[in-house]
């Protein structure tokens, strides 16, 4: 948590900047941070590819806003420096024309916040999110990803800067410009939650089948391969579900009935069908089947005599 | 955007792409450009960047192409791929356009827009390939992700021909429906990095398994595998009478030209003048048309396409069945187990 007054980095900003403030201001602040995995991706892509010698790297969050609660689905970096001795520079015209071409491409996305591969909250972040506030609206979100491996884990963890009301610091009463930063402002986390799409938890529990892999490589699978695994996935549990029933049976474990009700409700959902009327079922889904696969390899089959026959005339 | 140069002289009778190498950020990225688009009924198209290397075409990033009012003004779409370019560029990212993924149904891609977008890419970049992504198909619980390549013959008499290539030519170059398209092998390969983050989100948000592709019910996808091919055969039937009509005309013609040619030597003959000579009857008559042939053999790729998705799909469903089938016959066994050990139970009870 960072609270800060002083106002010696400089934020090149743009002066078309500044007049963005005045955009819709979201009346609630963000409760809920929904976090896609491609964003997660983003940001660890990003923090690869990294200047050398960066300490961190921050960008932009895209996505968009529902009531209190923001869903991130996109992100870029944005080049940017900051050390000890030099000063903070955030390549502010970058920020703004990847936020107009990434619209361009996805419109329905807006900036909801920025990133930081660093578990910290320095001084600096207060800049550049007082930059981001004026760039969209003041209930942005700051996402930090823990890049730097210094714990076992890779926290992530999101936070929304609120002021803590003290009044900006005196000065010079001939100075035009509005004032800007207020004394202190507070960095107060939400919590985040991995939010998927049907079709974004299939690509991800497809790619993090490969973690395991001692070369890193994923085939994709074809449609026979995946029934093989399911019904392996199924034997396997069946058998943890078997042999935890045999421990209970032979008094080597107490019985959980917690398990047990959940066992009834799984031994309940499978339908009791008539042998005859299961029979009918899959001998006519069969037929189904088989007459659409010999409509098709005739088609194939005609295929094959046309191109002889007009394709390749001899 | 990074065009480069054309140099196809070093690549033409080699086969520069062997494997695809997608990284996860691609495979997310391209999903998630999809999936958006599709809550929008729209089909989804976008350009990947990467790096050819060894036969193998490294694809480390993806962004989605223009969507809008502009869309149709080349002007437009080529500022904005620049643009973009020169931003992945600023944050170290690929940003060599080595083709483009677009979504489409049930292999329903092989058409006319494609094959001609495609062809313009790899005669930029020679490396290029189409990723198509099937959205329905990976609801389902199977990503389905292709990557495509048109053969170096059919490049090279597009090339030569244009893209309304005549069958003199397709003849030549024997260009069959599987060839007309090649299937690049696809691989994810993360970085170890990668590879950590998943394991933390695998941690923190779980895959909940729940896989629905033991689903039996085959009755809608067959219907719309099968509509879809009836479609195609029947869009094959159009240009096949197409082209006999072709035909018959030609037939007509030369009919026409040799009848004339003989009036005309029977009266040369009487004259005691040579007949006419091959230079001179091309001078009489304007050479025969040629019939473009692009079509129907684009067509005849697509059908044979939907024939291999049907035939996949049968061949999964039929396990399926047989899986289910296995299953019933011990469900009953075990439940006359079940109801005899509870029987004797309540004996024991009583």
């Amino acid at each position: 948590m960072a609270a800060t007054t002083s106002s010696s980095a400089k934020v090149n900003s743009a002066p078309t900047i500044a007049t963005a403030a005045s955009n819709v201001a979201q009346s609630t602040s963000p409760m809920l941070v929904r976090l896609h995995p491609v964003a997660i991706a983003g940001i660890c892509d990003a923090y690869e590819r990294r200047k050398e010698k960066a300490t961190r790297v921050v960008g932009t969050l895209m996505g968009k806003v529902e009531g209190d609660v923001v869903e991130v689905t996109n992100c870029f970096a944005v080049p940017h420096e900051e050390g000890a001795q030099t000063p903070l520079r955030l390549d502010t015209d970058f920020a703004q024309s990847m936020m107009e071409l990434t619209k361009r491409g996805s419109p329905q996305e807006e900036v909801v916040g920025w990133f930081s591969t660093r578990p910290n909250v320095p001084e600096t972040s207060f800049y550049i999110h007082d930059f981001y506030v004026r760039f969209s609206n003041p209930n942005i979100i700051h996402l930090t990803v823990d890049c730097t491996a210094e714990v076992d884990r890779m926290p992530i963890k999101a936070y929304v800067c609120s002021p803590l009301g003290v009044p900006p610091a005196p000065r010079d009463p001939k100075d035009p410009s509005p004032p800007r930063f207020d004394q202190a402002s507070l960095f107060a986390q939400v919590p985040v939650e991995i939010f998927c799409w049907d079709a974004e938890r299939v690509g991800l529990d497809l790619i993090t089948a490969g973690r395991l892999a001692p070369d890193r490589v994923v085939n994709i699978p074809t449609d026979a391969d995946q029934v093989l695994q399911t019904a392996k996935l199924i034997d396997d549990m069946l058998e943890s579900v078997l042999s935890y029933v045999d421990k209970v049976l032979k008094d080597q474990i107490p019985a959980d009935p917690e398990v047990g009700r959940a066992l009834m409700d799984v031994m309940g959902s499978i339908p009791k069908i008539d042998e005859e009327a299961f029979e009918k079922l899959a001998n006519s889904s069969r037929k189904d089947v088989l007459m659409v696969m010999y409509l098709s390899e005739l088609a194939k089959a005609q295929l094959a005599l046309q191109e002889k026959v007009n394709i390749l005339p001899n | 955007m990074a065009w480069r140069a054309p140099e196809h002289s070093v690549w033409e009778d080699e086969k520069p792409v062997q494997t695809v190498q997608l990284s996860s950020l691609v495979v997310m990225q391209i999903i998630k450009q999809c999936e958006e688009q599709r809550t929008l009924g729209e089909h989804a198209q976008g350009f990947i960047c990467g790096l050819l290397e060894d036969g193998r075409l490294e694809v480390t990033h993806a962004y989605p192409s223009l969507r809008g009012v502009d869309v149709n003004d080349p002007e437009t779409e080529v500022f904005y791929n620049e643009e973009m370019g020169r931003r992945l560029r600023q944050q170290n990212v690929d940003n060599l356009i080595v083709g483009w993924y677009k979504s489409a149904v049930f292999g329903s891609f092989l058409n006319r827009e494609v094959f001609e977008s495609q062809y313009e890419y790899q005669l930029t970049a020679e490396e290029s390939v189409v990723l198509i992504y099937d959205p329905v198909r990976t609801a389902q619980g199977l990503l389905t992700l292709k990557a495509y390549r048109l053969g170096p013959e059919v490049m090279k008499i597009v090339k030569k021909d244009g893209l309304e290539f005549s069958m003199e030519s397709v003849r030549r170059a024997k260009i069959s429906v599987e060839s007309l398209f090649e299937e690049v092998p696809i691989r994810i390969k993360n970085s170890h990095f990668f590879n950590a983050m998943l394991c933390e989100l695998d941690l923190i948000a779980p895959s909940p398994n729940k896989r629905p592709f033991l689903d039996l019910s085959t009755n809608n996808m067959l219907e719309k595998n099968v509509g879809l091919l009836l479609e195609g055969v029947e869009h094959l039937l159009a240009e096949n009478s197409k082209l006999s009509n072709h035909q018959k005309r030609i037939q007509r013609l030369e009919q026409d030209r040799r009848r004339i040619i003989q009036r005309k030597n029977q009266q040369k003959q009487m004259k005691n003048e040579p007949p006419l000579t091959e230079d001179e009857i091309n001078q009489l008559f304007r050479p025969l048309p040629e019939s473009p042939r692009a079509d129907l053999v684009l067509t005849s790729a697509q059908v044979s396409q939907y024939c291999d998705k049907i035939g996949q799909f049968s061949a999964q469903s039929l396990s399926k069945l047989q899986m289910a089938e296995a299953l019933q016959g011990k469900l009953k066994d075990s439940s006359a187990a079940f109801l005899s050990a509870i029987h004797k139970e309540s004996q024991v009870h009583d």
